[in-house]
């Protein structure tokens, strides 16, 4: 059941990123070498656990919702991603 | 309101064989994930790549019910949250909105979490589960970083290292720290008969790591993972088969990715809501809804099995849910009790054996209480709120015997995983800090939304009387 990848872009802190249909938020921020999704209220750097919804480490703000846990949200085309970390690393 | 014969809560191998085998009876079913694939943390990636042939019975098996499944007449709702549970009801929330499924019958497959224990920096970023990890390979063939360490014990432990060694990428898996002795391991041999599947599956992940030359190290626990933005090196050391640090054993290691993990918790969030009786059984991974031979809880027409029931693998997991969703039909009218007897026994009596080797595996593989001895005072406990391992410390030695007093005396598991990660920890502490039995100091009493909803959907939601 090979499915046909598809490419295509989201915005993360208005950088443009390449993403994979099927690829979770997470993986996609892993691919592109991003480890840090957030910081907590005393801006210790957090990122993803435990890859599978329970944890929620993972929270990041997508089209506009926060606290959306990158591992359980799907990609999609055009989808704006807002870490809360200073600055995007690398 | 929507109404359903059979709902079921949790798409892994045991949903998945629950739903098949009722739906085949001619039971109407609805099948329930979170996640948008079914299939479960254990059929992760199954459905995206064509696959190497099967290395074991469980796997050939669990990857047949998917693709089984969209032929079958079952109502599949994925990217499907649970987060309510009343008498038999289910609350659901998807993208789609909130919404109330009636069942006449409930069967509730949620699996389990990872266990880990704490040490100072496991909140760094480049530090996570082994599940975590497995799921980027499996799923989405990438790999977490460049120079990986793989550290805890028991067989996700050997499972990890296998798919993490062999996915590559110009990624190195280092080492493989596995925290027992393998001496100790002799003591439980006799479990071993009758799995010979279990094995192959075992033995398959380790010809892998042999053929790669990645060290398998035996008697080792993480002290501690260092860094500032992010993982940088870890400090590691040997210990004995008390689970004591060997003085004067450490070594640094510079690695940019730690995956660990002691094992499974179930996940009894919905079992909890639904008022169903619970007890500790450290040999079913801890608190488990008590169930009857066709895993029926207490509360009549709910089901629990898989993980959930106690951890015991995918095999199981398949087996339970074949057997409850025998169990539903029967009760539906939809098999006679002939049809049922016929079906039910030669299951049944494959469940022995599997049982006796996950009472071995997790009674092998449970994490050392001495290993509590590394987290140090500055160690965060509870991750959403930053609690840190002195002051829990502090409020045990002032009264806090039970996990709801301590909910009173130090903010922990009110945040987001809703005491998910830190309730066994905290649960380990206070045993190992006044030596009271883990029944007694119970567990976290979930309340819903078991996951997060937004407000909006909560008014929306149709009916009288909300949760």
């Amino acid at each position: 059941m090979e499915k046909e990848l598809q490419h295509f872009n989201i915005e993360i802190n208005g950088r443009i990123i390449q993403a994979r249909s099927g690829q979770t938020i997470a993986a996609t921020l892993i691919a592109a070498g991003i480890t840090t999704f957030r910081q907590t209220f005393t801006h210790e750097p957090r990122g993803i656990f435990c890859g599978m919804g329970a944890c929620f480490e993972c929270l990041v703000t997508i089209d506009g919702i926060s606290d959306q846990r990158a591992c359980m949200t799907l990609a999609q085309p055009g989808m704006k991603v807002i870490l809360n970390v200073e600055s995007i690393t690398p | 309101m929507k109404t359903t014969e059979l709902a079921v809560a949790g798409a892994g191998p045991g949903g998945l064989s629950g739903a098949i085998t009722a739906a085949q009876a001619g039971v109407q079913v609805t099948l329930l994930d979170e996640y948008h694939l079914p299939g479960g943390q254990y059929l992760r990636g199954a459905l995206q790549k064509n696959h190497a042939p099967a290395i074991s019975r469980t796997e050939a098996r669990s990857r047949k019910l998917l693709e089984q499944l969209p032929s079958q007449s079952i109502d599949l709702k994925t990217g499907t949250s649970v987060w309510g549970i009343e008498g038999h009801r289910l609350a659901l929330h998807s993208a789609l909105g909130t919404e109330w499924l009636t069942a006449k019958k409930i069967i509730i497959a949620t699996g389990a979490r990872e266990f880990v224990t704490p040490f100072p920096g496991w909140t760094l970023p480049g530090v996570m589960t082994l599940g975590a990890a497995q799921i980027l390979a499996k799923e989405h063939g990438i790999l977490p970083g460049k120079r990986i360490l793989l550290a805890g014990s028991g067989p996700l432990l050997l499972a990890a290292a296998s798919v993490l060694s062999e996915t590559g990428h110009g990624a190195t898996v280092l080492e493989v720290l596995e925290a027992t002795h393998p001496l100790t391991w002799m003591n439980h041999a006799l479990a071993l008969q009758g799995n010979l599947d279990r094995l192959r599956e075992g033995w398959h992940y380790a010809k892998a790591m042999l053929r790669k030359g990645v060290p398998y190290r035996f008697g080792y626990a993480v002290v501690s993972a260092e860094g500032t933005d992010r993982l940088t090196s870890v400090i590691v050391s040997k210990i004995d088969r008390q689970g004591k640090r060997i003085p004067k054993s450490e070594r640094a290691l510079s690695v940019d990715t730690l995956c660990i993990g002691f094992g499974f918790v179930p996940n009894i969030e919905l079992t909890q809501l639904a008022g169903c009786a619970h007890e500790y059984f450290p040999e079913c991974g801890g608190w488990v809804p008590l169930t009857d031979e066709t895993f029926q809880t207490s509360i009549p027409g709910i089901y629990a099995i898989g993980e959930t029931a106690g951890i015991g693998g995918a095999y199981s997991a398949m087996l339970q849910g074949q057997i409850a969703g025998l169990e539903v039909a029967l009760e539906l009218g939809k098999l006679n009790e002939e049809e049922f007897r016929q079906a039910y026994l030669p299951i049944k009596r494959q469940l022995g054996p599997l049982k006796r080797f996950s009472v071995m595996l997790n009674a092998l593989f449970r994490p050392n209480p001495a290993l509590d001895a590394l987290i140090t005072e500055e160690t965060t406990i509870c991750r959403c709120e930053q609690v840190r391992a002195g002051e829990v410390r502090r409020a045990i030695h002032q009264g806090a015997h039970t996990l709801s007093e301590l909910k009173n005396w130090v903010p922990v598991g009110q945040g987001h995983c809703q005491g998910r990660t830190c309730g066994p920890l905290l649960a380990r502490l206070i045993s190992s800090e006044t030596g009271r039995p883990a029944r007694e100091i119970g567990c976290f009493r979930p309340r819903p939304p078991v996951k997060p909803i937004p407000l909006g959907a909560l008014g929306r939601l149709p009916g009288e009387d909300n949760l």
